[in-house]
């Protein structure tokens, strides 16, 4: 079945907003938005996208709303450290999920899991979810394969069927990485054990208290986020090619020339010949096939540099095993958080997998942000898909913008000058949400009492807004908080986007159809 | 149901014998004078209507049982129970063309276009219709659907209808 979108005439037919229903909690309460509550969501493209909204509404209190099914679900409380209140901030990481190895007994559909799950789940309870097995284990098959979870068994080892051959029977020790996603939250306040934590949607647990090692001491006002999910890719990448948000970075599979202790050389032609000097620095390698070397499958690297194609050479730190010289790889993100906060200029990163911050990857911003701030990374522009735009708030309408590519630590660019720039300033009620579909954010930069809230897009690639229909619902008094979202509606390669937002003092969404 | 009716000797129509006037939009207009279009019911006697709709005592006039009923029910004549379903259908008409609502401390209001100035009223003097008591609570439901379910129907109906 396909959709056809044709009908939709932009001018003919203008864009609207219309209201979802209220959020109750589980005890019928009806929910309104307090002062740093954050709408987050799934940024992919992807048929395999999460259909969820994610409400964090206090240190305690977490929903999700199903946008297929049209509801509201409370969670169980993250109790979260800190004090909650502007500076509170989510962002959701959709290759992450539990990882490890796998037991002896797999069969062509199935694995046993060794590396025991974060939490028991129940039969079936995975069913839908998709899990990536790498054939990386001694005389492995050197292959990674992405399948959908058709059963399991209850346990935290449970075996897993999917929905097609693997094409190989996974050997003992082989990897596995479930792909359900994870919402990493951070609380506002001072930084304590349990300030920062993930709800995990594989097992619909919540992880432990995580590190907050190399945190600033405070999670002030001016708090934003960016993920650099490996699952972030764009619909057609620079080259070309088609991704349609699906796994396969920015170029699909591509097969290396050559390989060393900390190199991989990409394609004489096509593929990635016709990149330019560290047009990727900073973005990850990942092997996903090598039959030669089967342990060198899975690894992923950061790119430290490289130089233009044809044939370009990709230095990054050494390899655990070196790929064979015709091993395939993805250029994709490099599963980097990266947290702006309070009044430091520091650019903290955090590594998800490593469970570690540090404050030296990245380099400083050239001005702090302030209340109101907003980032995110254009991944679907096929012009600078590295670079992060970030609006600094404080009541300013400043533009700067980060270039991961641009140097080791990245290069800030500051206030940046762009089309419309005008007077629509983003202040403590900033919000914004980012859709890789068109390459294209809305943003609200500010809410006011007694008046309709202002929408504009912002166009990265012209560095362009533009007035959008505003959100009509008045609020009585205004709340704190970057409280935009989007899903995308997903029909084999016909899409389109709806965006969301959750007013001030209101208990209900809006949603908006975006085909301008 | 209960319905409050003023006494006006502002709306006059000449066409009718009786000229004194019993204008059940009178009490919308009263609102915010001159702001909403005069409405133009037919004059009718002067009557004060009391009881429950089933149970209208009507006096004020001699009255004949065939007077009574054009009072309470002739639509030609305007009879009273015309009026009444006049005035609802305006407020359902300014409810359905402007939804806006808006949060109070008590709950919620609408805000609405009534002015010819094009500005935005708040309508918050619904109140003194307060025969239109179940508009409240809609049966139970909330009544924040009414503006709600204008806002999907204008999607449905809209763009959502060119999407096959």
């Amino acid at each position: 079945m396909a959709t056809d979108f044709s009908g939709i005439k932009p001018k003919l037919d203008l864009p609207a907003w219309h209201a979802t229903p209220l959020i109750y909690s589980a005890l019928h309460v009806a929910q309104t938005a307090t002062a740093g509550s954050t709408l987050t969501y799934d940024k992919r493209a992807s048929q395999y996208k999460r259909n969820n909204i994610y409400f964090l509404n206090s240190a305690t209190t977490l929903f999700k709303y199903n946008t297929k099914q049209n509801g509201w679900l409370q969670l169980a409380s993250p109790a979260l450290a800190g004090t909650f209140g502007i500076g509170a901030y989510n962002i959701f990481m959709p290759s992450m999920g539990p990882r490890g190895t796998i037991a002896a007994g797999a069969t062509t559909t199935s694995v046993i899991l060794s590396t025991a799950l974060p939490a028991t789940v129940g039969a079936n309870q995975l069913v839908g979810q998709r899990i990536r097995i790498i054939g990386n284990n001694a005389a492995g098959s050197g292959l990674t394969v992405v399948r959908t979870i058709t059963a399991n068994t209850s346990g935290t080892t449970p075996t897993i069927t999917v929905d097609s051959a693997f094409g190989f029977t996974p050997g003992t020790g082989a990897a596995y990485e479930i792909l359900a996603g994870r919402l990493f939250m951070l609380n506002a306040g001072t930084v304590a054990a349990g300030i920062w934590k993930y709800f995990d949607e594989s097992t619909t647990s919540y992880s432990g208290n995580l590190s907050t090692t190399n945190l600033p001491a405070t999670i002030g006002t001016g708090t934003t986020m960016c993920a650099l999910d490996e699952l972030h890719t764009p619909i057609t990448g620079p080259s070309g090619v088609t991704i349609n948000g699906e796994e396969g970075g920015y170029y699909g599979t591509l097969t290396a020339t050559a390989a060393a202790a900390t190199t991989i050389t990409g394609h004489a032609a096509g593929g990635d010949s016709g990149v330019t000097a560290n047009q990727w620095r900073n973005f990850q390698i990942r092997i996903i096939e090598d039959t030669v070397n089967p342990t060198a499958v899975g690894q992923r690297r950061r790119i430290t540099s490289h130089t233009a194609g044809a044939s370009p050479v990709y230095t990054v730190p050494a390899w655990t095993v070196t790929p064979s010289a015709n091993a395939k790889y993805y250029i994709e993100n490099n599963n980097d958080i990266l947290l702006w906060t309070g009044t430091a200029t520091t650019t903290y990163r955090y590594d998800p997998v490593g469970n570690a911050w540090d404050a030296t990857t990245y380099a400083v911003k050239p001005a702090a942000n302030a209340a109101g701030t907003v980032a995110f990374q254009a991944f679907g522009s096929s012009i600078r898909p590295g670079y992060i735009y970030n609006f600094r708030g404080g009541v300013t309408t400043t533009l700067d913008i980060f270039d991961i590519t641009a140097a080791t630590t990245g290069s800030w660019t500051a206030a940046v000058p762009y089309d419309n720039a005008g007077l629509a300033t983003f202040s403590t009620t900033a919000a914004h949400a980012y859709s890789v579909l068109e390459n294209k954010a809305l943003l609200s930069p500010v809410s006011l009492a007694s008046v309709p809230t202002n929408m504009y897009t912002f166009e990265p690639d012209s560095l362009s807004i533009k007035g959008y229909a505003p959100c009509p619902q008045i609020p009585s008094t205004v709340t704190d908080g970057d409280r935009l979202a989007l899903d995308h509606y997903i029909d084999g390669t016909d899409k389109k986007t709806f965006f969301y937002w959750l007013p001030s003092t209101q208990s209900y969404m809006l949603r908006s159809l975006f085909y301008v | 149901m209960t319905v409050t009716v003023s006494n006006s000797a502002s709306s006059v129509n000449p066409d009718y014998d009786v000229k004194t006037s019993l204008d059940g939009v009178e009490i919308v207009q009263h609102v915010n004078v001159d702001s909403i279009p005069p409405v133009t019911i037919d004059s009718m006697p002067e009557v004060t209507v009391t009881g429950v709709a089933t149970e209208a005592t009507v006096s004020g006039i001699a009255t004949s049982a065939a007077s009574i009923e054009t009072i309470l029910s002739d639509a030609n004549e305007a009879g009273f129970f015309s009026r009444v379903l006049v005035l609802i259908g305006f407020l359902v008409d300014y409810l359905r063309a402007l939804p806006f609502v808006v949060p109070t401390a008590l709950g919620h209001k609408v805000q609405a276009l009534i002015s010819t100035d094009s500005t935005m009223n708040i309508l918050n003097t619904v109140s003194s219709v307060t025969a239109v008591s179940n508009l409240t609570n809609l049966n139970n439901i909330d009544s924040r659907e009414i503006a709600w379910s204008m806002w999907l129907n204008g999607y449905n109906e809209g763009v959502r209808s060119k999407i096959i």
